[in-house]
């Protein structure tokens, strides 16, 4: 039986470093990102006997994704990116004030994209999804996911300076 | 070049060709970006915390000791009442600290729709060895052998009765296969996803401050239980099971007057009782005025359990009737669920007689189904002996001075029956594969309770429930099915 309790733990250990990386981009406070990656890996213990099988790394970030988007409706609008600063150290104010701002101009950008084309992107350059596995936790063919994918980029590419246009790809999770 | 600087300058590449010529300029901005990049960094602390939470979350899933039914049933009032007053403290809280309405996103409006995933074989474990198992086995030598009046077993005091009051008549009933010849198919065992959704009211109750007990400071708390009442004469009250899946509707008691049966008059007879029809419409009304959808089930059907199957002259004779239920049958994957006595099984909506209306909703669950093939019992002999027997909780009476009465059974038809097994400390229903024998023909006057002998065929389960009954006057019957089955006609 491939849905027993060794396989979620295998599961936890391969995905949890990712998942709160996906939570914590989006919540951008640590403690909120820590409950709601909590949520996320209770509910898929939860439902992980009645796992279908496919892509478990897709299967996650689904759950990840509505648990994030059950907090938003619950609670408190998204935390300011200013705020968001709060897990960080750096040691050179005016830097962080420059970075602030760049980080501000990424998401005035952001937020206008359609909201299907913002979590493509955020999906994409954040988490390091591949186009199939956005498809499948958004429930689209991975041709759609590709061609909004790449009109979204090239939006912001054309909207941001180059410097917060890198900010934000160096926002992925390349570790 | 640090990797990852290469991996940002592919992608930026990727995406706009021509930045490459700009490269030298880039690298730079690359590493400066990089450098205020936003942490992510899971707390190791957390992630190991984290997974022993998880590892005991499953163990409590797997090993949840059963506690006496009394106390059980204790804390499920005490925990419904809690939450009663939790989510009517959450109400006002969300009231009074939002400004839009919270959404309890609990289920699509969508009508329900069953659905069936397949799962290994016997991916559910073994069904033999379970408590739950055993005490049916037991009750249903306590019941007797499917008649209206006594029937002995090894257990029945009949030759020393304490009572004053001349016991019924020993009978001894011989279901008598009369159908066509058949074959035994091939099903799965279904068992009930039971969850519903909870995510929402997890969210909403885990930020509440009762002023009791302040939520936030537990973690990870989930509602398992809702009780919820309309505050209004004739209301009526609703209980959530959000770990079993399912809803039950009832009275609101408290806001309910109670008419005297004498007030009412013994008016209810089987003759004057309310045609199908009317009480059909009664519950189908109730249902679409409370938002239960019904587009699941099949036609609805009045059972009628308290006349017993036979002669219809007894009909007008069954005193005062109370409530009937309506029941719309569960039928899944083509195959309808019967009770073990052979009523179709489904969603039940009760109607009191007295006052016209319904009075409570039941068998409301998920409809979300796993599927798992098991072996089946494959000789036709070993169920028609549990059939002539009067099914797996049947006994044989041996008693030389009870009454025989021989009744027939029909060619049977594939259906499902629930039952809940308790498999690795986990009590769930599942529904199980099983012949359904109509029964066809008894003697005039002759009233049972029952409409159909039901044989599972699940072997393991027939191996534990004919291993576990007692026949009586006849040695212990030991060993499979077939070799435990009797012979009816002795």
């Amino acid at each position: 039986m491939p849905n027993d309790a060794t396989g979620f733990a295998e599961v936890y250990d391969a995905h949890v470093q990712k998942i709160y990386a996906f939570v914590y981009y989006r919540v951008q406070h640590r403690e909120i990102a820590e409950d709601l990656t909590s949520t996320t890996f209770l509910k898929a213990l939860d439902a992980y006997a009645s796992f279908a099988g496919g892509n478990v790394r897709a299967w996650l970030y689904r759950i990840a994704r509505n648990t994030v988007t059950d907090h938003y409706r619950t609670h408190r609008p998204p935390v300011d990116l200013e705020t968001a600063q709060d897990v960080q150290s750096a040691s050179n104010p005016a830097h962080d004030a420059e970075t602030r701002m760049q980080l501000e101009q990424v998401r005035t950008e952001l937020n206008k994209l359609p909201e299907d084309q913002h979590d493509i992107v955020l999906m994409r350059v954040w988490d390091g999804l591949t186009h199939a596995e956005i498809a499948e936790v958004l429930g689209k063919s991975e041709a759609s996911v590709k061609m909004q994918f790449s009109r979204s980029v090239r939006q912001l590419q054309s909207s941001l300076p180059l410097a917060a246009f890198l900010l934000f790809l160096t926002l992925r999770p390349y570790a | 070049m640090p990797d990852i600087v290469r991996d940002i300058l592919n992608d930026l590449y990727a995406v706009e060709p021509t930045l490459a010529q700009r490269e030298a300029e880039l690298i730079p901005i690359i590493q400066k970006v990089l450098a205020a990049k936003p942490d992510a960094h899971l707390d190791p602390a957390f992630r190991d915390q984290l997974r022993q939470q998880l590892v005991r979350s499953r163990a409590a899933q797997t090993t949840s000791p059963t506690l006496p039914l009394f106390t059980m049933r204790k804390f499920s009032y005490a925990l419904m009442g809690f939450l009663v007053v939790a989510v009517a403290g959450v109400g006002t809280y969300a009231y009074v600290t939002r400004t839009e309405p919270v959404t309890v996103a609990t289920g699509s409006p969508e009508s329900p729709r069953i659905s069936i995933t397949s799962r290994d074989a016997a991916a559910f474990g073994n069904f033999s060895s379970n408590p739950v198992a055993q005490e049916s086995a037991r009750l249903g030598e306590s019941l007797g052998s499917g008649g209206s009046t006594r029937a002995v077993s090894d257990t029945a005091s009949v030759s020393a009765p304490t009572s004053l009051v001349a016991p019924a008549p020993v009978k001894s009933y011989a279901y008598v296969y009369a159908g066509e010849q058949f074959t035994i198919p091939t099903a799965s065992v279904l068992k009930r996803s039971n969850q519903l959704p909870s995510s929402a009211l997890n969210a909403i109750v885990q930020s509440a401050n009762l002023g009791l007990v302040d939520l936030e400071k537990f973690s990870h708390l989930s509602v398992q239980q809702i009780a919820l009442a309309e505050d209004k004469d004739q209301g009526y009250a609703v209980s959530i099971d959000l770990r079993d899946g399912s809803v039950g509707v009832f009275q609101n008691w408290e806001r309910w007057a109670q008419p005297l049966r004498e007030a009412v008059g013994n008016v209810n007879r089987g003759s004057t009782l309310p045609s199908d029809d009317q009480l059909i419409a009664i519950a189908s009304t109730f249902l679409d005025q409370y938002g239960i959808p019904r587009d699941a089930y099949g036609a609805p059907q009045v059972p009628k359990y308290f006349l017993g199957y036979g002669d219809t002259s007894v009909k007008t004779d069954v005193g005062f009737v109370q409530s009937v239920q309506v029941v719309y049958p569960l039928v899944v994957d083509g195959k309808p669920v019967v009770s073990e006595n052979g009523y179709p099984m489904g969603l039940t909506v009760d109607i009191d007689l007295t006052l016209n209306r319904v009075t409570s909703v039941s068998n409301l669950t998920s409809l979300q189904y796993e599927a798992s093939a098991y072996s089946l019992v494959t000789d036709v002999a070993t169920v028609l002996g549990v059939v002539e027997r009067g099914g797996i909780y049947g006994t044989t009476v041996t008693d030389a001075t009870a009454q025989r009465v021989s009744v027939e059974v029909g060619t049977p038809t594939l259906g499902y029956t629930p039952s809940r097994y308790q498999i690795e400390q986990t009590n769930t229903e599942y529904l199980i594969p099983a012949l359904v024998f109509p029964i066809t023909k008894a003697p005039q006057g002759e009233q049972l309770y029952r409409s159909a002998i039901v044989v599972p065929l699940v072997q393991e389960i027939l191996d534990q429930q004919v291993r576990a009954l007692p026949i009586s006057g006849a040695p212990e019957a030991t060993g499979a099915a077939g070799a435990a089955a009797p012979d009816a006609s002795e």
